[in-house]
């Protein structure tokens, strides 16, 4: 029988408990009629317990910036405030709404739904720019009330035959290795000042609760090799065949002889899977052609942790991403390989419009370094907090990032059930089911004029 | 101008949030100087008070006052008066709805007319309506020879069907009975019918309580069909097939996992806790030959033979090539609901991604159907993300006949687009909930009041528009935005970016 994937969501709720407003009330005119308290219907304002005729402070967390206690206090003692905290959160990309949304995301593991329109920017730069497309009718195929639980996020990570060739019994020839992972999201080694056991654990411990695979340094591969994990093997770091001969899956950065250290792979080896770690640039095309031709099947491309080129004047990873696609689709060869994406994905629908500009696959870092609740940290500058994660719960943190990659998945589901698509192989490169400010910003300004 | 509805005032009962704090310090002798120098009424002492009472600070016009020569501040004996800016007003809206425009949609409501120092026109979203300016030829004349433009529009112009004309060029967007409230839906009803325009039922159902209203009142046909009987069709003189929803396009209702028990989950044969979705699209409709059969069966099913139809679909890339779909299953009103519009509930993925903005659909669909040849056969109206007078008058710019009304209907009512309808016992301010305590919170009488004192100061502004744009009638606005390069779509080159 079709065996659903599920993932098993359960609250673990924050720790640090910093909310987006702060509810003042004035004590010189408050009366203590306790009105507020029934005015409010999330429990923010309650009387002491040591003293009932008076009231406590109020519990600011818990406020949804309604107003309603603000404009019913009979004595107009109640304000709302931002909440300061709440905006020194993260840094000018992962900016504190993003910080918030991946927090809730991460408590219950739900997607966020709200009532009222958009609340936010027309559009914006990086992934504010850019639309997903949506089929006002589609086909009877997409059954329902079911259909959508029935959309596939699986992806595959290796290299894919042109066309199938059989032998004399009939048997297919030749399959390469070939590895299925059920949502199109793999998980990178957090930022090098944050290494740390705990830390590896909770993320190797999540890639394989949920079936996919988390990217480690192969000096730690030893500890975590019953682990979903991929180790990478640095630019500086020499191939050690024998401590991955249990590897599914290796990275190995790009470096000068490189066709040779995968061959070295391969012969030790046969079914391992090798991804081409390369960092994002300008004029990458040609290489990755050239190397796809020699036999690469899976290729990381990462951009900075803010999704730029590594370039004095770098593009974003959707543009980056999008031309490289381009190319490879002109030679027919872009589905023969697997690309993971990665740098800046830090919101749901950061995958999909990934996806759609040409990955197979997207990585994840700082997305799951803010689950843990890492608030306060600058990727622009490479500045992270240390975070005490070898006391954290294990148990809380793993099941953070669990609850944070069900929301994404359903999320994800919403996207493609929305355009009608039954698997999210088939959004890889699909830019034409997109919507492109740029594009619709020139077409509407010819008309009208400047 | 046609105008039928008297403005009477409709305020508050409780305090509504300010732009700027007026306050006193220790200062303060309570001399009472001040209750005479300002001339809007902030300051006052209760009769028989010896102390001044808290400043109304929601009237107060704020330091640009300064200017004139009744500024309190300096005229205080004892320099008691402080005026700063209320932390409330920097918490409230966002930047489509704008603190400013939500303040200013208030006072209209309460009044009838635009503030004097709030931001009435555009909000603060850098793009779309935010971003387009109209190039104003005259300014403001003394009202006489505005007594002749006209705000009318037709929602018939197929040479079958009633032929129905509104006064002003819009009318209500379909809100559901459980999205809203029974008193919120009434105060819309009667705000309809006083401006003898409509407002659409929404999936919820008919609630009977509405029918009294029925010449005024759009039956929505929605995929979930509740509440849809050949009654309910039969009250309208115009029915809506809803096909999707700008802020949820694609996509259908929405069970929160919260509400998927194990029970609802085994008669769904889902996973319990898990969020489920109701049916997109229509299972009867997979090809525009099933929506001319869908459009058809209303037209049999209907005892009202001059029936209009109205499709509301949302935004995608080939949004002008549905429009087509739907001129030729026979729709007489073709409605796009842009991906910033309302909603009850919606993933927020949903609101931000999914679909295209209003203003990038409108001149698409508006030059398809120019050049299809078939623009005066069918009324086109637009929703999703229209919060005032000016995005009115932008949308037709672009090339629509007239729009669609939702969350401003609301905002006049008391809504700080919180955005909490959907959790728990729904709206606090009791409009977006079904909480029998909540809902008292409206009072149909008063919000159909508030709505048509709103819709009062929208269409004086609508008049002023045209006339400094030198139009004596808004159906020559439509397509007047685009640059004269394009005047075979309406160009004559009235918007500009700014
Ligand atoms: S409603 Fe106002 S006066 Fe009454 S207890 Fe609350 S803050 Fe104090
Ligand atoms: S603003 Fe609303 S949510 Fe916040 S404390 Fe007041 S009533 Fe409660
Ligand atoms: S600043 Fe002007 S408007 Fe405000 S309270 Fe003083 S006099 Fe009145
Ligand atoms: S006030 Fe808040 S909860 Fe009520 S309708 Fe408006 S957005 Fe929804």
């Amino acid at each position: 029988m079709f065996k659903k994937y599920h993932i098993p969501t359960e609250s673990a709720p924050s720790k640090k408990r910093i909310g987006k407003f702060l509810v003042e009330r004035d004590l010189d005119y408050c009366i203590n009629c306790g009105d507020c308290i029934k005015a409010c219907l999330y429990d923010v304002h309650k009387r002491r317990q040591e003293d009932v005729r008076i009231m406590a402070e109020p519990d600011s967390y818990k406020c949804k910036g309604c107003f309603r206690c603000v404009i019913e206090c009979p004595q107009g003692a109640l304000s709302l405030h931002d909440n300061p905290e709440f905006f020194k959160l993260g840094d000018s990309y992962y900016i504190p709404k993003m910080i918030k949304t991946i927090w809730n995301e991460a408590e219950n593991g739900r997607v966020p739904v709200s009532g009222a329109g958009y609340r936010g920017n027309f559009s914006g730069p990086r992934f504010d720019g850019i639309w997903t497309d949506m089929s006002e009718i589609v086909r009877p195929t997409r059954d329902g009330i079911h259909g959508r639980e029935y959309i596939s996020t699986a992806v595959d990570l290796g290299r894919r035959l042109p066309y199938l060739k059989f032998d004399s019994n009939k048997n297919v020839e030749g399959v390469p290795p070939n590895i299925e992972i059920p949502i199109p999201i793999l998980f990178n080694p957090p930022p090098h000042e944050l290494n740390d056991k705990t830390l590896q654990l909770i993320v190797a411990n999540v890639a394989t609760k949920l079936g996919t695979y988390a990217i480690i340094d192969a000096d730690d591969y030893q500890e975590l090799c019953n682990y979903n994990v991929i180790p990478r093997f640095s630019s500086d770091s020499n191939l050690n065949l024998e401590l991955v001969k249990r590897a599914k899956i290796v990275e190995v950065d790009y470096r000068r002889n490189l066709m040779e250290d995968l061959r070295l792979l391969k012969d030790s080896h046969s079914d391992i899977l090798v991804s081409i770690r390369i960092a994002l640039k300008r004029g990458l095309e040609p290489l990755i052609m050239d190397l796809t031709k020699r036999g690469a099947e899976i290729f990381h491309l990462y951009a900075d942790y803010q999704g730029n080129e590594f370039e004095q004047k770098p593009r974003f990873i959707t543009d980056s991403l999008r031309s490289v696609d381009d190319y490879i689709v002109d030679y027919c060869l872009r589905e023969q390989i697997t690309i993971i994406a990665s740098g800046g994905i830090g919101a749901a629908e950061h995958v999909p419009k990934t996806i759609a500009c040409g990955a197979s696959v997207v990585g994840i870092d700082i997305a799951y370094l803010i689950a843990l609740e890492i608030g306060q940290f600058d990727t622009h500058i490479q500045r992270f907090p240390p975070i005490e994660v070898t006391d954290m719960d294990l148990e809380w943190g793993t099941q953070r990032i669990i609850n944070l990659m069900n929301s994404w998945r359903d999320q994800l589901l919403e996207v493609l059930g929305a355009m009608g698509m039954r698997e999210v192989r088939r959004l890889q490169g699909e830019t034409g089911r997109m919507i492109f400010y740029v594009d619709e910003e020139k077409e509407l300004y010819d008309l009208v004029g400047l | 101008m046609l105008k039928t509805v008297k403005v009477r005032r409709a305020p508050f009962e409780i305090r509504s949030i300010s732009k700027h704090k007026v306050s006193y310090t220790d200062a303060c002798i309570d001399c009472g100087l001040c209750e005479n120098i300002c001339p809007y009424g902030v300051h006052k002492r209760l009769p028989g008070h010896l102390k001044m009472d808290r400043p109304n600070s929601s009237n107060c016009i704020g330091p640009k006052c300064k200017e004139n020569s009744f500024y309190c501040v300096s005229l205080c004996p004892y320099n008691a008066i402080r005026i700063e800016p209320n932390s409330d007003y920097m918490v409230l809206g966002d930047p489509i709805w704008t603190p400013d425009l939500l303040l200013a949609t208030w006072y209209q409501a309460e009044t009838g007319e635009p503030p004097l120092s709030i931001e009435y026109r555009i909000g603060d979203s850098g793009g779309g309506f935010d971003k387009l300016r109209f190039k104003f030829r005259k300014e403001s004349s003394n009202g006489t020879e505005k007594e002749h433009i006209r705000t009318s529009i037709e929602l018939n112009k197929r040479s079958y069907g009633a032929r129905i004309e509104i006064p002003v060029p819009w009318y209500g967007a379909g809100m559901s009975f459980g999205s809203i409230s029974l008193n919120t839906m009434l105060a819309r009803a009667k705000a309809s019918q006083a401006w003898n325009t409509f407002v659409s039922t929404g999936e919820g159902g008919y609630p009977e309580q509405l029918v009294p209203y029925k010449d005024h009142i759009i039956t929505q046909l929605a995929t979930g069909q509740f509440g849809v009987t050949e009654q309910t069709i039969g009250y309208a003189r115009i029915v809506e097939i809803k096909y999707a929803q700008g802020a949820k396009p694609g996509l259908g209702g929405h069970l929160l996992a919260d509400k998927v028990t194990p029970d609802v989950a085994k008669i769904r044969e889902s996973v319990p806790w898990n969020s489920l979705f109701s049916p997109f699209p229509f299972h009867s409709v997979y090809s525009v030959e099933d929506h001319k059969k869908h459009v058809d069966w209303i037209r049999v099913m209907s005892p009202n033979p001059d029936v209009l139809i109205s499709a509301k679909v949302s935004s995608p890339t080939d949004v002008e090539m549905v429009a087509v779909g739907c001129y030729h299953a026979g729709v007489n009103i073709f409605n796009v609901d842009g991906s910033y519009g309302g909603t009850g509930a919606a993933p927020d993925i949903a609101k931000k991604n999914i679909a295209m903005p209003i203003e990038y659909a409108i001149q698409k669909v508006h030059r398809f159907l120019v050049d299809e040849g078939i623009r005066d056969e069918i009324t086109f109206m637009v929703s999703g993300g229209i919060r005032t007078a000016y995005d009115i008058a932008k949308a037709i710019a672009l090339g629509a006949d007239g729009v669609i009304i939702g969350t401003a209907d609301l905002v006049a009512c008391g809504c700080t687009r919180c955005g909490n309808c959907e959790a728990g016992r729904g709206c606090p301010h009791g409009i977006a909930t079904t909480d029998h305590e909540l809902v008292e919170l409206i009072q149909p009488d008063w919000g159909a009041q508030r709505i048509c004192n709103l819709y009062y100061s929208w269409q004086n502004q609508l008049v002023d528009i045209l006339w400094r744009l030198g139009f004596d009638d808004i159906r020559d606005l439509r397509g007047a935005g685009l640059s004269e390069k394009y005047e075979e779509y309406g160009g004559k080159g009235v918007l500009q970016s700014g």
